[in-house]
């Protein structure tokens, strides 16, 4: 009798469970969750769609990392420089933010060089360090 | 050793890994609950199947939520949603609440996401070079239009406007200039193109009025 109860109580169990883990893995499905990384990292992943990386964008420090982050006028804007750690397909080069909405945004590069007709667009402090630094072409 | 009893000390410690397996398992479950219901929807819509949409926020990696479409659940808060296909790129700041869906409709564009003097289509151009000018003169003119306005998009030079102002032999002032009129974005201006070099050019713009109100040699009036 004794053992029957334990026997029902296992086999509750096992439904419970299997119930337990389809329920929350449909919930899970749709859900997502953003994990931590560097300030600015998460932009300059996405920001590589329009290299055409094709279906998948680069994970922050799994795939790159950031070498050098620098912010300029008034920390509304900021330059971004990043290198691969070990995927070979993802080239070293830079990314300019712009804080906008509230959030920073990638809004040129990534890129190695830029092309000199954007020095007008940018603010003079950060327009004079990419020139010192022969970034535009 | 009875053996009875022994099968019963098996069962009881297989109901009782079963019994810790479930808690965990309905620990993962009321997370799970807890993370959904406490989210917010977002639903994202692209004109091309195969455009790549991807989200980001300050201080998180970006994930790619789904290509064409996609509705997903995400905590609260701000989030950077971007469309990209075919080396093309949009992006956009939506914030996602709790309990209410924010529905985004975006399409990947080559349009520049930071305007420059390249972006402006600066037509009429010839009549400048025609008339003695040249081509970085012509360039240095494009990026004066762009820093008296970033937003411009379309420059046009009326090319019977072009004169050359009379030489007179009693100014001090040592150089050339072309006058012409110039439509930016719809609105005209009387412009003087100056040079010293054949580097450069400045560019003063005057409105229907005769008031400068742009001279490239000091930025805006």
């Amino acid at each position: 009798m004794k053992q029957n109860s334990l026997y029902r109580f296992c086999a509750v169990s096992i439904i419970l469970s299997v119930l337990c883990l389809a329920i929350g893995q449909a919930l899970r499905s749709s859900y997502v969750k953003l994990d931590s990384a560097p300030s600015l990292s998460g932009q300059v992943a996405q920001a590589t769609q329009s290299a055409g990386s094709g279906d998948s964008i680069p994970v922050p420090g799994k795939d790159f990392t950031l070498a050098d982050v620098r912010y300029f006028s008034d920390k509304t804007w900021a330059l971004v420089s990043f290198e691969p750690t070990s995927n070979d397909s993802f080239n070293a080069g830079l990314a300019i933010l712009q804080k906008k909405d509230g959030i920073f945004q990638v809004v040129l590069g990534p890129s190695s060089t830029l092309p000199s007709d954007y020095s007008y667009s940018l603010p003079p402090d950060l327009d004079a360090y990419l020139s010192q630094k022969g970034v535009f072409n | 050793m009875n053996p009875t009893s022994n099968t019963e000390r098996t069962v009881r410690l297989v109901a009782v890994g079963l019994a810790v397996i479930t808690l965990v398992c309905i620990y993962s479950l009321v997370r799970a609950v807890i993370n959904y219901v406490g989210s917010g929807t977002l639903s994202v819509t692209t004109p091309n199947d195969d455009s790549l949409i991807s989200i980001s926020r300050d201080n998180a990696t970006a994930d790619v939520v789904g290509k064409g479409t996609a509705s997903v659940h995400v905590a609260p808060g701000r989030y950077l949603v971007g469309v990209g296909r075919n080396g093309d790129f949009s992006q956009k700041v939506v914030d996602v609440s709790k309990g209410n869906t924010t529905s985004l409709d975006l399409s990947a564009t080559s349009t520049p996401r930071l305007p420059s003097s390249a972006a402006i289509d600066f037509q009429g151009t010839d009549m400048l070079l025609v008339r003695g000018m040249t081509s970085d003169q012509v360039s240095s003119l494009r990026k004066a239009i762009f820093n008296f306005k970033h937003t411009a998009k379309r420059a046009i030079i009326n090319p019977n406007s072009v004169t050359s102002p009379p030489f007179d032999p009693n100014s001090a002032t040592i150089g050339f200039s072309r006058l012409f009129t110039l439509i930016i974005d719809g609105t005209s201006y009387r412009a003087v193109a100056s040079w010293t070099n054949l580097d450069s050019a400045t560019l003063q713009l005057s409105d229907s009025a005769g008031t400068v109100v742009f001279d490239s040699d000091n930025g805006h009036d």
